[in-house]
């Protein structure tokens, strides 16, 4: 065990390597850089946005910025930020914890709703409650996610609720007390945790659902049941354990999405988080932010992915590394 | 040993007292609007983060509309409703030699945010900041005139000078540009270091002007928390320092959705409202004690061109569509086929108005409403593209005088809602002609570059935002200019209509009575509605909702609501 974990760390070496140079290369072949923007401002003229690409390297050779970059990124420094002009990870820095926050609520409500539920369904297939959680999930995955965003706000907005539009503080957040300031905190948490959160439920409920119904159909679960042990060690000590393996595989993906955040629900709820900035790095060519989010992304998938394989052999014998 | 420390406390006491009183302010400006309660909070929203707060080198309209007029000031400014010059830091100006020397006065015992004077020395260390080579700011190029940037001089502590090469009237728009405090940067300038001052993670402290709030407090992607700048010199009428206003918070909201809700809910003073929430807003109006304020069509425009470049390499394939594009028939036909009512019902809800100049509409100086106009008529647009000498086949389609198939692309931004709307009913009206054209959003760079570098399309709907100073277009008017969209970047001027709009530009700058300027501009404003280079299609109006507990507001499209948010206040 300990030996296959060395060699998938080793492998994330080359692993990171050939990420950067694809996403480098990529964005950087795509029409277009930075300075664009700048070019359509009537303001600024053909010799400030030459000076500007020299000030910022892109005047030269792709293949020296590229180990430019690798270099520095070697020696632990992310590169300035064209658009803000401080280093790329005092930017990243002031926005990180706001992406965890949401991340982990919204995976706390999918998995904490979207387990339970898929067993219940699983056991007591085609029940009226059965059939109201397979609705409630197509519509579920069906919905895009800004738009149910827009409708809870709406909501709140139409019937005076007393929850917060926009952002992650309230005005007066500066003035509270640390209790009150957890609870505005987590008032204003709500609404884009509920829309991650329940976007991640409809499939993983499916999933789980899909799995329970495979493994209660064995052998094996006939033989415990006929050797006599309750429905309840049956359904989670038997079935339970062997349903749960993909799952925990899936777990593993969405490990990566915790920095990376969820651009249209932050961008409609206002919430503070990576996703929008990094989804306007990108689009700007802002070269250095974007290539630190795109980075931070893959290590996270990859961590997760480790995290998952090993998960997997805790949780099942049968899986042994060598 | 007593009365010696009596003395020492005495004379300090008397030392600090003539610090603070070196500083008193002799032009005041006294506000004319009704007097109004000291106090209270404005909240409103933007649209997106600030990427500075270093004004010179800030070149996104997100980081100056938090800085330029609120923490910082110009000598001059313009007057939100006329838009005419007015004072600012400086109290006068004198031109002299044939508009080539500006000598500026400046109001004396104007202070800082943290105190200091601000005096000439500012002044000069600001223009010695935009000279140098190594800072960049667009202010630079903006100041030069004919390639040289002009000698500026302190005459004492509170007169400068500045003296042009030649006459050059837009100089005093450039004058708007904000003043930056010496004491704070100038050790960083000399040390290289001022393109990376004053960014986004500074303490708040720092950053000191000398406009009517400074910056508090910012959480990034959350807000920007303004508060009341203790030393501004505008005075109430009643002698007391403005603004009313204590505190100015601004919610960064990301969406103009979430805009108008934040609006709605009662958390927000104003909102600038799209046209679609129009008839919503219109309802809630007298229910949520707001009132909706028409102000009339913004400085924003939306336009179609046609590639007349004979680089474009294309061209090797198909000369023909290098034929049809300079053909003036061709292109009145497509001015015709323009439907803007349709366009402004169905991509503005209703709420816009119909430009036929190169001048922005709410440009009251300089805008000539006396230009060719091409009203929608298909049948009009029919009988040029005959004379232009294109014909039809039994099929209806369009062809020119030698067989082809009239046939192309026209590009615009994808995420633009308004211009893919604007983007469908062109279309929609020129295949009405028998045109087959093929309508393609695309990402924003990408259209740059075909129009900047690669100059390989066919048609593209864009926009540029005015201003009040016209030959702030000169970069898209003049032959020579990268933006002259349809055939940049030329030696020599391809046509002689081209060639007489260089002599008008270089005229209308040269020229210093407004009324002179504006025969150049207007003569501008006829070849360019007459020649096509640019169609024209439909504005947005800039419609603003206020509650009505906010006073003194005078609401316009060139300065919206906060033009004057010095005199702003909140009734209790």
């Amino acid at each position: 065990m300990r030996d296959y974990i060395i060699r998938r760390i080793l492998i994330v070496i080359p692993l990171l390597l050939a990420i950067s140079i694809l996403s480098f290369f990529i964005m950087q072949l795509s029409p277009g850089s930075y300075l664009d923007q700048m070019r359509m401002n009537p303001d600024i003229s053909e010799d400030l946005i030459k000076e500007m690409e020299a000030d910022f390297g892109l005047n030269k050779n792709i293949f020296l910025q590229y180990f430019s970059w690798l270099g520095q990124i070697l020696q632990g420094n992310l590169g300035e930020s064209f658009t803000y002009r401080i280093p790329v990870s005092q930017i990243i820095i002031s926005r990180l914890f706001n992406t965890l926050i949401l991340s982990l609520a919204a995976m706390l409500i999918s998995w904490g709703v979207s387990i339970p539920i898929g067993i219940y369904s699983a056991t007591h297939r085609y029940s009226w409650l059965d059939n109201i959680f397979s609705v409630f999930s197509f519509i579920g995955l069906s919905i895009p996610n800004f738009f149910f965003a827009l409708l809870l706000l709406f909501a709140i907005v139409r019937f005076n609720l007393p929850l917060p539009i926009n952002g992650m503080t309230s005005i007066m957040y500066d003035y509270l007390g640390p209790a009150e300031k957890v609870i505005d905190i987590l008032k204003h948490l709500l609404v884009p945790a509920l829309v991650l959160g329940t976007a991640g439920t409809a499939t993983l409920m499916r999933q789980m659902r899909g799995q329970m119904l495979d493994v209660i159909n064995m052998d094996y679960i006939r033989t415990a049941r006929a050797k006599g042990l309750t429905e309840r060690n049956v359904i989670y000590k038997h079935a339970f354990r062997n349903a749960i393996n993909p799952m925990i595989t899936i777990f593993g993906f969405q490990l990566s999405s915790l920095f990376s955040g969820a651009a249209l629900t932050e961008i409609v709820t206002g919430w503070p988080g990576l996703g929008k900035m990094m989804l306007t790095a990108v689009r700007s060519k802002d070269l250095y932010l974007a290539m630190a989010g795109l980075m931070m992304g893959s290590l996270m998938l990859i961590i997760g992915n480790l995290a998952a394989d090993i998960l997997l052999a805790l949780n099942d014998p049968r899986i042994k590394y060598n | 040993m007593n009365k010696k420390i009596i003395t020492i406390l005495l004379l300090m006491i008397f030392v600090f007292s003539l610090s603070t009183a070196a500083a008193e302010l002799k032009d005041p400006w006294v506000s004319k609007k009704e007097q109004g309660n000291h106090g209270g909070m404005l909240i409103s929203t933007l649209l997106g983060d600030p990427k500075t707060f270093n004004t010179i080198i800030a070149k996104e309209t997100s980081s100056t509309t938090i800085t330029d007029g609120y923490i910082f000031e110009g000598l001059v400014t313009r007057n939100g409703i006329t838009t005419e010059y007015e004072p600012e830091l400086a109290k006068e100006w004198e031109i002299s030699e044939a508009g080539k020397k500006y000598t500026f006065y400046l109001r004396e015992g104007v202070q800082w945010s943290d105190g200091e004077e601000f005096t000439a020395d500012d002044v000069i260390f600001t223009f010695d900041v935009i000279k140098d080579e190594n800072i960049p700011t667009s202010s630079r190029d903006v100041l030069k005139v004919d390639g040289e940037f002009p000698e500026y001089n302190k005459i004492d502590k509170y007169t400068v000078e500045f003296i042009l090469p030649t006459s050059f009237a837009p100089f005093l728009n450039n004058m708007t540009a904000p003043i930056i405090p010496r004491h704070k940067l100038h050790t960083a300038w000399q040390e290289g270091e001022f393109n990376n001052k004053w960014g986004i993670n500074t303490d708040p402290a720092e950053i000191v002007g000398t406009g009517p709030f400074k910056l508090a407090d910012y959480k990034n992607g959350e807000r920007v928390v303004m508060e009341k700048n203790e030393h501004y010199w505008r005075k109430d009428p009643a002698g007391r320092s403005l603004p009313y206003l204590n505190r100015w918070i601004r919610i960064i909201a990301e969406s103009q959705e979430t805009e108008s809700l934040l609006f709605e809910n009662g958390e927000t003073h104003f909102l600038s409202v799209r046209g679609i929430d129009y008839r919503r807003m219109k309802q809630q109006e007298k229910r949520n004690n707001f009132t909706l304020i028409d102000a009339g069509p913004t400085f924003s425009t939306n336009f179609l061109v046609f590639n007349m470049n004979p680089r474009n390499p294309n061209l090797k394939d198909e000369p023909y569509k290098y034929e049809w594009f300079t053909n003036i028939n061709f292109r009145k036909a497509a001015a015709y086929a323009m439907d803007k009512d349709t366009m402004i019902d169905q991509a503005l809800a209703g709420q816009g108005s119909k430009q036929w100049s190169p001048v922005s509409l709410p440009n009251k100086v300089y805008l000539n409403e006396d230009v060719a106009k091409y009203p929608y008529s298909l049948e009009k647009a029919r009988e040029e593209l005959k004379k232009g000498g294109f014909s039809w086949n039994q099929n209806g389609e369009l062809i020119d005088s030698k067989g082809n198939k009239v046939e192309f692309n026209i590009l615009t931004n994808a995420g633009n809602n308004v211009r893919e709307s604007l983007l469908n009913i062109i279309a929609s009206e020129l295949r009405e002609l028998g045109m087959k054209i093929n309508s393609n959003p695309v990402e924003f760079n990408t259209m740059v570059s075909k129009l900047s570098s690669e100059w390989d399309y066919d048609a593209i709907l864009i926009g540029l935002t005015g201003g009040v100073e016209p030959h702030q277009g000169s970069n898209v008017w003049m032959s020579n200019g990268h933006l002259h969209m349809w055939n940049p970047v030329q030696k020599e001027p391809a046509t002689e209509w081209e060639k007489r709009l260089d002599e008008l530009f270089i005229n209308g700058a040269s020229a210093i009575e407004i009324e002179n300027r504006k025969k150049y501009y207007n003569e501008f404003q006829e070849i360019i509605a007459e020649k096509l280079p640019v169609i024209y299609t439909v504005t947005p109006n800039s419609i603003y909702a206020v509650r009505n507990n906010l006073k003194n507001t005078e609401v316009t499209a060139y300065g919206g609501v906060l033009w004057n948010i010095h005199e702003l206040y909140l009734e209790n």
